[in-house]
């Protein structure tokens, strides 16, 4: 059923190992229909954790989730997903599309869809050849071609590009890129922020098991704002609390920060200029994900 | 649970290992059970003596057709056991070895009919094991008796039919054993070694040195072990000739036939509980 708008939803998820390990503690979801959602954290977080519950493979300690309008684990449910979990793993003694056939015949659907998930990673050309043999990025291929075969609304990816070399990661990228488009929804756990910045819609942040944050990217990152490098400087803080009031400028080291929108750069620029005011430097400052990541996480260096 | 079954059987099938286990039975049996035999009965050593009494001609008659099925029974014991241990250990551990597991999982089907698709088709590789084992014993036995120029007489149909049924349910019980010990385990080295302590030392050499005390507690406690009923089964056919001082089935084939599929279904249960309660981590 797709009318649901969330096809992720969970509630108070708890994962404990023993007394005293929390792998994920109490964590409410939400992952609605048709985005690209980011799922961060540092390692050691409890994303793979998560992941792996919303799959069915680990049983959560407590709390629920909901996953493709099913509880996790549920075949229906898996029917409607497709997942990379942590490195590819497949038969090293089959070739690609004899594992494939394999995995359809597990996922119920025909054998035809092979050849076109094969063609869809570019890995029809090595579809003969062991499994044992393909580099780490062709593997990581073959294991999204395995989800794709189900023609699934929802792709749960875990580190898709962990063990990838430079061009690996390029190509997976823009693999990745591809899959969220359409009405397909996207979870997307990867420690690339700056990948996850350009394509996910909303992204959630743990830490130590706890959700410390959860929105959309431009909510995440903050206002953005625009730094003037200007003479004399209290004339030019004057000029600005008129036209923009006093409670969005700021002064920063020998700069003013001005809480406003990057597209109303020209108008300071010619109020300033107008009222005789030297501009040595006007530029828009955004927060990046990978700052709003390192702030939240307390993982700055 | 079909679906299930399809993906298991496209799997073992192409696995080198299966055949290689199933290669090893039917050369052993060829070798152990017909070659070398043939050969030292052809061309006795000068000191060549039977215990019981037989001549070479009267020896050679096991070889041939009509006791094909109580000469290869002899077989099924320690060495069938082993390997179909060790299928059913390789079936479902090196799925753990290779992380295939998640993969599996996560595609689509349930635990359950995961489990029930591998039972399936090692149960199937066990039957084809089986038809395997009493072909090349059928084949070699012909040969043997057409070399020798012997009259070519079949054992009845129905004590054929019996012993394929009870050399199946003796792979199947020990292969159920070996995928238990793999999921308990979750890897088939682990599986194989305790599989084959067990088989070695506890249903071998243990009750061996127990039964030197001729105690009846000893014999009541092995009615109740899987080798000792797979073995009175074996006995239960009889065999070619009757061997001086050997001993009688500590049970009837009847009984042995019943805890062999009451060890199966147990070894089933407890798999079924581990696989649906256990994590994949």
């Amino acid at each position: 059923m797709a009318s649901s708008e969330n096809v992720i939803t969970t509630h108070k998820l708890t994962k404990r190992y023993g007394a005293s390990i929390m792998a994920v503690d109490s964590l409410d979801l939400e992952v609605r229909r048709g985005e690209v959602f980011g799922f961060l954290g540092p390692n050691g977080a409890g994303k793979t954790t998560t992941l792996r519950m919303l799959l069915g493979l680990i049983r959560p300690t407590s709390g629920s989730a909901t996953v493709a309008e099913h509880r996790p684990g549920d075949p229906e449910g898996l029917r409607q997903i497709g997942s990379l979990v942590e490195s590819p793993a497949f038969y090293p003694y089959l070739s690609g599309r004899e594992n494939l056939k394999i995995m359809s015949d597990y996922a119920g659907v025909p054998h035809t869809r092979v050849d076109a998930a094969l063609e869809e990673v570019d890995l029809a050309d090595r579809a003969k050849d062991r499994f044992g043999t393909y580099s780490m990025g062709m593997k990581q291929r073959l294991a999204v071609a395995a989800a794709l075969i189900k023609d699934p609304e929802l792709m749960i990816l875990d580190e898709p590009t962990n063990g990838l070399d430079p061009q690996g990661v390029v190509e997976m990228r823009s693999l990745i890129r591809r899959l969220g488009t359409g009405n397909r929804t996207v979870m997307l756990s990867s420690h690339l922020l700056n990948e996850v910045q350009q394509i996910s819609d909303r992204v959630a942040i743990i830490r130590k098991g706890k959700l410390v944050a959860q929105g959309t990217v431009h909510e995440l990152r903050g206002e953005s704002a625009i730094v003037v490098r200007v003479k004399p400087v209290d004339a030019a803080r004057r000029q600005l609390d008129r036209m923009l009031g006093a409670a969005a400028v700021t002064a920063v080291d020998g700069t003013l920060r001005l809480s406003v929108d990057p597209d109303r750069a020209a108008d300071i620029n010619d109020a300033l200029v107008g009222a005789g005011i030297k501009v040595s430097e006007l530029r828009a400052v955004e927060r990046t994900l990978e700052e709003v990541f390192l702030t939240l996480t307390g993982e700055a260096a | 649970m079909i679906n299930s079954f399809k993906a298991e059987w496209r799997k073992l099938r192409q696995r080198p290992a299966v055949w290689v286990l199933g290669g090893i039975m039917l050369a052993a049996l060829f070798l152990f059970g017909y070659a070398f035999n043939w050969i030292q009965l052809s061309f006795p050593s000068k000191t060549f003596h039977s215990d019981a009494g037989l001549t070479i001609a009267q020896l050679k008659t096991a070889l041939y057709p009509i006791n094909f099925v109580k000469n290869s029974l002899e077989g099924v014991g320690i060495v069938g056991s082993i390997l179909t241990l060790i299928l059913g250990a390789l079936a479902v551990g090196s799925e753990f070895g290779w992380g295939t597991v998640k993969t599996v999982y996560t595609q689509r089907p349930g635990r359950l009919q995961a489990l029930a698709g591998q039972v399936g088709v090692v149960s199937v590789i066990a039957a084809i094991f089986t038809v395997a084992f009493y072909a090349v014993a059928a084949l070699a036995s012909l040969g043997i008796a057409l070399g020798d120029g012997a009259t070519i007489t079949w054992p009845a149909a129905i004590d054929i039919i019996k012993a394929l049924g009870a050399t199946w349910l003796i792979f199947e019980s020990w292969s159920l054993f070996g995928m238990a010990l793999a999921y308990l385990f979750r890897q088939s080295a682990m599986a194989i070694g305790i599989g084959l302590a067990y088989v070695l030392a506890i249903e071998g050499i243990l009750f061996r040195l127990l039964g030197g005390f001729d105690a009846g507690w000893v014999t009541t406690i092995e009615k109740f072990f899987l080798g000792q009923n797979a073995g009175a089964l074996i006995k239960s056919f009889g065999q070619p000739f009757a061997s001086p001082g050997a001993a009688a089935p500590i049970v009837t084939a009847g009984v042995a036939v019943l805890v062999l599929v009451v060890y199966s279904l147990v070894f089933a249960g407890v798999t079924s509980l581990v696989v649906r309660t256990r994590d994949v981590t």
